[in-house]
């Protein structure tokens, strides 16, 4: 027989100890309560300094969210969901408002109904005679000040091996004036998962809000020019 | 000698646990459990708004046998390899915009179990959270004795060669009174039928990834939708063949000759024809390439 060293029996009590532990570990795994879903906080936090651009007096005037199962928006590693806050209205809100006012602008929310696109009625010319110039359609009137809509496209959380991803879609019409821009604004972001926690994905989901916001934000300042 | 006894009995506690969760083969479906009265309630998940992108998963940590370094490396690998991931998928991404994924693959599963008469598929509902959780609030809700998840996921291979479509179907019972606890219900010895589908379309002369990744996406995603459309398709056949394999068929393809290609390290060959490979790796995937 081989002499025990006192190494050897540390080594055993440690053997045994990590047994102990898987065998209540497996079973209590196997037999935990599946977990309730991760909620958002209701209200949008900017998280990192930004870099405000030469923003003006803004209305939003449009908010939409016209996902398919808009609650939920993410899962953890294929066992636990994310969900948006109960109030997703608010919510989306908070994100555009909180965020376009952080870089620069002065946003008031004045939700309307979506303008019906103006189809332009040809001159029907019927006396022969008369004078063939036809004047060009005048410009289409825009609103007095910097109008937005704003579409929650797509938004959605996940865990990647030990990251979190992220990614968001915005998609933005603006009028000013003469002046009109559309566009779709992606926000990626991915960082360490931590341990799975509601803090942390509430973080994450409001850094990957600002990385489409950033985008949104500059391309909206350069309509903050008087119309012309 | 009390020493050595607990630490057999402890051992074989830590063997057996496991051992015993996956004793039934719910890979298969009996005859005997194939007509459910009343019918099976539906639900799809697809747990993603847009199109993913699969990374290869790093193993530092493994290779330098744990430790918190190996773990820091890996994150960072993956962290970097999720980025350049997603630098390539986002232009394939933005064309697809406007075109309904979900919708496709709520049509599969329509395709699929209107298929199969005995199958007894109620109006299929669509949600995005395949959580044991919400499963179980699906199967508290439920008047259906037996609920039939399909989980969607889609997505393209790291290389961006090929996208793919896999459907993870699930059938468990609303009342089973062997469980002491409801949660039960969606553990793998309690379910009645538990197997993965997946359909992979190939790019055909796929080359680099940035390449691959701008005929994905040129003219507006042809390729992509094109792929997508062929994928879910293929989903919509595969699933009735998997609902209807047989224990004899089962192990015919598990002793069916292993494919050469690395892609799918150990899957056997099934079929090989004009419309693709039919391969076995535990479930059936279907392996094609791109017709332009």
């Amino acid at each position: 027989m081989f002499k025990r060293s006192p190494n050897s029996q540390r080594m055993r009590t440690a053997l045994y100890a990590q047994l102990i532990a898987l065998t209540v570990a497996i079973p209590g795994v196997a037999r935990a309560d599946p977990q309730r879903p991760l909620v958002m906080d209701p209200t949008y936090v900017e998280r990192a300094d930004v870099a405000p651009v030469a923003g003006c007096a803004i209305t939003i005037a449009g908010l939409t969210d016209n996902r398919r199962a808009p609650e939920t928006i993410g899962i953890v590693a294929g066992f636990r969901s994310i969900t948006a806050p109960a109030d997703r209205e608010a919510w989306f809100r908070s994100v555009v408002e909180t965020g376009l006012r952080a870089r620069g602008f002065t946003p008031t929310v004045a939700l309307a109904p979506e303008p019906t696109p103006v189809v332009a009625t040809e001159a029907v010319v019927t006396d022969a005679s008369a004078t063939t110039d036809v004047a060009a359609p005048a410009p289409l009137a825009g609103p007095e000040v910097l109008t937005v809509r704003v579409r929650l496209q797509s938004v959605w959380l996940a865990s990647l091996g030990m990251n979190k991803t992220g990614s968001v879609v915005l998609h933005m019409s603006a009028a000013h004036g003469a002046q009109s821009h559309e566009g779709y604004y992606r926000g990626e972001y991915v960082s360490p998962n931590w341990a799975s926690g509601r803090g942390e994905f509430n973080e994450h989901l409001d850094r990957t809000f600002a990385e489409a916001l950033n985008a949104m934000a500059s391309d909206l300042a350069p309509l903050c020019a008087a119309p012309s | 000698m009390f020493r050595t006894t607990l630490f057999v009995a402890l051992a074989a506690l830590v063997l057996v646990e496991p051992a015993a969760a996956q004793r039934r083969n719910v890979s298969i479906l009996p005859d005997s459990s194939r007509v459910v009265e009343g019918g099976r309630a539906v639900h799809v998940n697809v747990a993603q708004p847009e199109l993913a992108a699969a990374i290869n998963p790093s193993n530092v940590s493994g290779a330098m046998g744990g430790g918190l370094i190996g773990a820091m490396i890996d994150s960072s690998i993956q962290s970097n390899r999720a980025g350049r991931a997603e630098v390539g998928i986002t232009p394939i991404r933005a064309t697809l915009f406007d075109f309904d994924v979900d919708a496709l693959a709520m049509e599969a599963t329509s395709a699929a179990t209107s298929a199969l008469p005995w199958f007894g598929g109620q109006p299929a509902t669509f949600g995005r959270d395949p959580s044991p959780y919400a499963k179980n609030a699906a199967l508290d809700a439920t008047g259906a004795a037996q609920v039939a998840f399909f989980d969607y996921g889609y997505d393209v291979s790291p290389d961006f060669s090929s996208v793919r479509v896999t459907a993870l179907i699930t059938l468990a019972n609303k009342v089973d009174a062997s469980v002491r606890r409801p949660e039960q219900r969606l553990q793998p010895r309690y379910l009645a039928y538990s197997q993965a589908v997946t359909s992979v379309v190939q790019l055909p002369n796929a080359s680099t990834p940035d390449e691959n990744s701008v005929r994905w996406a040129a003219n507006d995603g042809a390729l992509i939708r094109q792929g997508l459309t062929a994928a879910f398709a293929d989903i919509s056949t595969l699933i009735p063949r998997a609902l209807q394999f047989t224990d004899a068929e089962r192990q015919a393809a598990a002793a069916a000759p292993r494919t050469a290609d690395r892609t799918f390290p150990g899957a056997r060959i099934v079929e090989q024809n004009e419309t693709g490979t039919l391969l076995f790796a535990g479930g059936l995937i279907h392996v094609q390439t791109l017709t332009q």
